[in-house]
């Protein structure tokens, strides 16, 4: 050892009292003399001490108390009390063993006998203070089993990470005595964020104190601009090396910057002095999750010291606990996410279902048949087709609304119902309207009823933008569309296409006739939009086919879209029976195309042939 | 190739270059690109797309974002978009919002 050995020597006996003294200082012992066994304990309680050298007829007399005070010291840190008799006290020297002494010395007694008495009990001393330590070190790592198992129960009825922490966080700091602690957990971009900080209560040292009023500080584990690990910053150096890194005094540390944590001291009053700082990580994982710093350890008697290995194994065994609790709480936010996730693609696919037609009118001379291949995520697809002018036209619409999940099935269905309404709208009063016609016939000339069709379909798609725009604009959400209105008998097709993919007319030859390109912008995306209605002709024999972007935007397995040019390809090549029979067709080409890749967006067809 | 948005940030100008697949999962990452260019009160946002290969509808909500976001007197310059880009912007007549340039044309883009 290389520290300086500390005695105490207890002699009414001025002249070995001397005569001890003088050897031991010679001997570089750090030597303090008394002559009453009540002035041995009060330099004792001054300053411990390794040795106790004490003179028998004290230890006899009231010295009998003064020893079993020293030896009942409880914090580990006992004296070795040597009694010093002469050879005639012998009988004394047996009841001051009995009472606790640890040797004896018969004096006179030659320097060489004394040293090698010393050494001995001096090494006893050492023996005995390190197993005392182990038995400390266990005993404290069974209130920390004890501890821990608190934790794991409280687990099932505290769900705030926060509030978890902390009690880690207390507990650490009573056991490694600490004055203040933080704990950091570890965010995706490898930012250390303080999530718990605690100090001692000064007026009630049993209490400890959270700070939740300052805005609690981070660290960046890499240098933002640079890129490069933060060394010079211990919470950041920790999380890289997951090793514990203890610090005497952190105003001399050369190793670290502490020049914020010192300007918070010199703020608040406040020394911080010693600092202890453990990687949070599971058991053999090697993965730090956090951080877990302690301040000021403080000794018995209320000094800052320097953590000591022991506190050093509780916090580590500790931190580990705590990295279980962050472990099991992001398990359990992944699978609330998760369950979260699904319920809304649930709720999406539900509206989005619902307002899907869940059969197609029958109209004389026209086949309807649609395809509707949702993707897993919940895109808002949707189709309709209805009856106009009192069954004398069929309307039909297909649109598809950006983003996905529940805002864009609800978006979606939004949408649906606008549009259907004012159809429905324009149509009755119209319909109302032809009641008090006086033409000849009773019902209206073909450029008339044409000029209400136009006037449904163009109503129905200019509202539906004007109540998106005034009302939801700050959603950004949009949808394009194509929204037709056909008369069965005539072939004559009436259309808006807001900013959709161009449906496509297809002879019966398998020719493609035309392509029916965007007659106004996306719905939802302008105030005030106009909408050109286009007009054309269905003959006998033709298909129309509308789909959506889920179609072009396929992607095979290695990325390729499907395209247009695949879509073109297709239709060049399939014979053409019904409108059944193309999508089914159309269908399985697309499942060919897209095989084991991940279906992105919603797939929806629409397909129409007069007949 | 992974998307990437680089904000640049000129005298009175936003720059935005924007590369590789431009879908819903990248979407946000552009949509704050977006908005730390609209803390910067430019009065011009450019976005370069020379190397973006792909824009889906949520790419395109982003724009629609950014147009809403600038607000009405910032002009939007869309610069370098290949066909399959320019396409989903003009179907869906978002091309009437922006200035759509072939190429970075300095004199009429810096030039605030």
């Amino acid at each position: 050892m290389d520290r300086q050995v500390s005695a105490v020597i207890v002699d009414e006996n001025a002249e070995r009292r001397t005569r001890v003294s003088g050897h031991l200082i010679q001997r570089g012992y750090d030597v303090r003399v008394v002559s009453s066994a009540q002035a041995g304990l009060d330099a004792l309680r001054q300053q411990p001490a390794q040795l106790v050298l004490m003179s028998v007829n004290v230890a006899g007399d009231d010295g009998v108390e003064a020893l079993a005070r020293i030896k009942a010291n409880t914090n580990g840190d006992v004296a070795s009390v040597i009694v010093m008799a002469a050879p005639s006290e012998m009988d004394k020297v047996i009841t001051a063993i009995h009472r606790g002494a640890d040797d004896y010395m018969l004096d006179p007694c030659s320097p060489e006998l004394l040293d090698a008495q010393l050494a001995i009990n001096l090494e006893r001393k050492y023996m005995r203070d390190q197993q005392y330590a182990r038995m400390r070190t266990v005993e404290k790592l069974a209130q920390c089993q004890r501890v821990g198992f608190t934790l794991n129960t409280a687990l099932s009825t505290e769900s705030n990470l926060e509030i978890l922490l902390q009690n880690i966080l207390r507990e650490t700091m009573v056991l490694c005595n600490a004055g203040a602690g933080a704990v950091y957990t570890r965010s995706e971009n490898d930012v250390l964020r303080m999530v718990a900080f605690l100090r001692r209560d000064e007026q009630n040292p049993m209490e400890f104190i959270a700070l939740d009023s300052i805005p609690y500080p981070q660290v960046s584990m890499f240098d933002p601009d640079t890129g490069e690990a933060v060394k010079n910053n211990v919470i950041a150096d920790v999380a890289h090396n997951a090793q514990t890194i203890a610090i005497d005094d952190i105003y001399e540390s050369q190793d670290y910057d502490f020049s914020a944590l010192i300007e918070f001291d010199r703020i608040n009053n406040l020394r911080c002095q010693s600092c202890l700082v453990v990687p949070l990580m599971k058991d053999g994982s090697g993965h730090v999750m956090g951080v877990l710093q302690l301040f000021n350890a403080e000794d018995d008697q209320g000094r800052v010291v320097p953590f000591d290995s022991d506190s050093r194994l509780v916090a580590e065994s500790l931190a580990m606990q705590a990295a279980v609790v962050i472990n099991n709480h992001m398990l359990l936010q992944e699978r609330e996410m998760l369950a979260k996730l699904e319920n809304d693609i649930h709720i999406g696919r539900r509206i989005q279902s619902n307002f899907l037609p869940s059969y197609m009118p029958k109209v004389k001379g026209l086949e309807i048949s649609a395809r509707f291949r949702p993707a897993r995520e919940v895109a808002g697809d949707f189709y309709d087709v209805f009856f106009m002018m009192n069954k004398r036209r069929v309307g039909f619409l297909i649109a598809d609304v950006t983003d996905k999940g529940v805002g864009a099935a609800l978006f979606m269905s939004l949408t649906r119902s606008l549009l259907r309404a004012f159809a429905m709208q324009t149509y009755n009063i119209n319909w109302a309207e032809s009641l008090f016609d006086d033409g000849p016939s009773g019902g209206r000339s073909g450029s008339s009823r044409l000029a209400i069709s136009a006037n449904a379909l163009r109503t129905a798609v200019v509202n539906t933008n004007e109540y998106i725009t005034e009302h939801h604009l700050e959603l950004n959400m949009f949808a394009t569309l194509f929204f037709g209105m056909l008369d069965p008998h005539s072939g004559s097709l009436m259309y808006i296409n807001g900013g959709h993919c161009p449906p496509l007319v297809i002879g019966s030859n398998g020719i493609i006739k035309e392509r029916l390109e965007p007659t106004g912008p996306a719905v939802g995306m302008f105030p005030g939009a106009d909408f050109e209605i286009m007009e054309t002709q269905l003959e006998r024999g033709d298909f129309l086919l509308c789909y959506t972007d889920g179609v072009t935007d396929a992607r095979d397995p290695s990325g390729k879209f499907y395209a247009e040019t695949g879509l073109l390809n297709f239709i060049e090549s399939a014979p053409l029976t019904t409108a059944q029979d193309l999508l089914d067709r159309l269908d399985l080409a697309l499942r060919d195309h897209i095989r084991e890749a991940v279906q992105f967006d919603d797939i929806t067809m629409l397909a129409l042939r007069r007949e | 190739m992974a998307f990437q948005a680089n904000l640049e940030l000129l005298p009175n100008i936003a720059k935005i270059t924007i590369s590789g697949e431009l879908d819903a999962s990248v979407a946000p990452a552009f949509r704050e690109r977006i908005e730390e260019a609209a803390e910067a009160s430019p009065k011009r946002l450019v976005l370069v797309m020379n190397d973006l290969e792909y824009m889906s509808s949520a790419g395109l909500r982003v724009l629609v974002f950014a147009k809403q976001k600038m607000g009405a007197g910032i002009d939007i310059y869309v610069v370098g978009a290949q066909p399959q880009v320019v396409e989903p912007i003009r179907q869906t007549g978002f091309h009437h919002s922006v200035v759509m340039l072939d190429s970075y044309d300095a004199e009429r883009i810096e030039n605030v």
